[in-house]
């Protein structure tokens, strides 16, 4: 993709992913390389920053002898989340209205 | 290089970095990875999470954009990563995922400017403004200028000489350049080396200058050595 996604825009998609259902560290990263051409180590300070802000929140689960870790969206972060995505389509309506695309 | 050597690694950079507690987080975060991706996908991870210094540095740079500008830091490794003419420049880099690396003397600068050292920042300015002058056209005030900005750079030397010298001998072991048991010699006599290194900071002198002194403290470190006569 060449346009950039910034810090906010992932927020938003990470908290979006979130909303449908808690995941664990493996299949959240997963699903972002998927949208985002990112790695590993660039969306840990993400999470990270997103869980300081108290926004998600997470919770361990023993898993075949180990621990796996899920991610969970707060209600802070759901709250945010819906003034992200009011945002969002302001945002792609007045881009959408510039360069076409708006269907 | 396995993820066990990997988390060791990770965790030696970050050491004395960041509180315990955050180092911890960010060791189960790729822990878990790995034990997610298992044996047969951990190559694959290790490729796409880069050096554990790369992971250390994304960590620390964002600790410290927190502080600043957290959303600039993010948006210049994605814009690099989706822009296809930045992807080929860097395909062209032999360094496997290194190439949004700094050098550790840039990184160790930055640092420092992270942590609240703008009295560097303040004279970095200083000699933009002079540019800024020289290029309009007012010569008498840019020189003026310039000559503060020496005696300032003289001052910072006088005040960051030992750091400086440090900062310097650590810069090169990184590098492979010099072993550490002269690291303790170079911390004493090792201040040409960190005046050199103290204006290229502050973009006083180029790169190659810095480069010409650094070679000439490593000229006197081999005369000393033959006239021990390779007694260490």
């Amino acid at each position: 993709m060449v346009f950039p996604v910034g810090s906010t825009l992932l927020d938003a998609c990470i908290l979006s992913m979130l909303s449908k259902g808690d995941t664990y560290g493996y299949v959240l990263t997963q699903q972002m390389k998927s949208i985002v051409d990112l790695s590993e180590s660039a969306l840990y300070p993400v999470l990270r920053r997103l869980q300081k802000n108290d926004y998600l929140d997470t919770y361990d689960i023993p898993f075949q002898g180990r621990i796996r870790r899920f991610y969970r969206i707060t209600e802070a972060g759901q709250t945010i989340l819906k003034y992200y995505q009011e945002q969002w389509l302001e945002y792609k309506t007045k881009i959408g209205d510039i360069i076409g695309g708006n269907t | 290089m396995d993820h066990f050597l990997f988390l060791r690694l990770l965790e030696k950079e970050l050491h004395g970095k960041l509180p315990e507690i955050e180092i911890k987080e960010a060791l189960d975060y790729y822990r878990n990875l790995f034990d997610e991706a298992g044996a047969e996908g951990e190559a694959r991870l290790l490729h796409d999470i880069g050096t554990p210094q790369f992971a250390a540095s994304r960590i620390l740079k964002d600790q410290a954009a927190t502080n600043d500008d957290e959303s600039e830091a993010f948006e210049s490794e994605t814009w690099n990563k989706g822009n296809p003419d930045k992807q080929q420049a860097a395909a062209g880099n032999s360094r496997p995922s290194g190439d949004e690396q700094e050098p550790p003397c840039r990184q160790a600068v930055h640092e420092a400017e992270n942590r609240g050292y703008s009295f560097l920042k303040g004279i970095r300015m200083l000699r933009e403004t002079s540019i800024a002058f020289s290029q309009e056209g007012n010569h008498s005030k840019a020189i003026l200028i310039w000559i503060l900005f020496a005696l300032l750079c003289l001052l910072v030397f006088m005040i960051f000489r030992k750091s400086l010298a440090l900062l310097a001998s650590i810069s090169l072991i990184n590098r492979s350049l010099m072993s550490e048991s002269m690291l303790a010699e170079d911390i004493i006599n090792g201040y040409g080396l960190s005046l050199a290194i103290t204006l290229r900071i502050l973009g006083g002198v180029s790169f190659r200058l810095m480069i010409a002194a650094i070679l000439m403290r490593f000229g006197c470190w081999w005369i000393a050595l033959i006239c021990k006569g390779g007694a260490r």
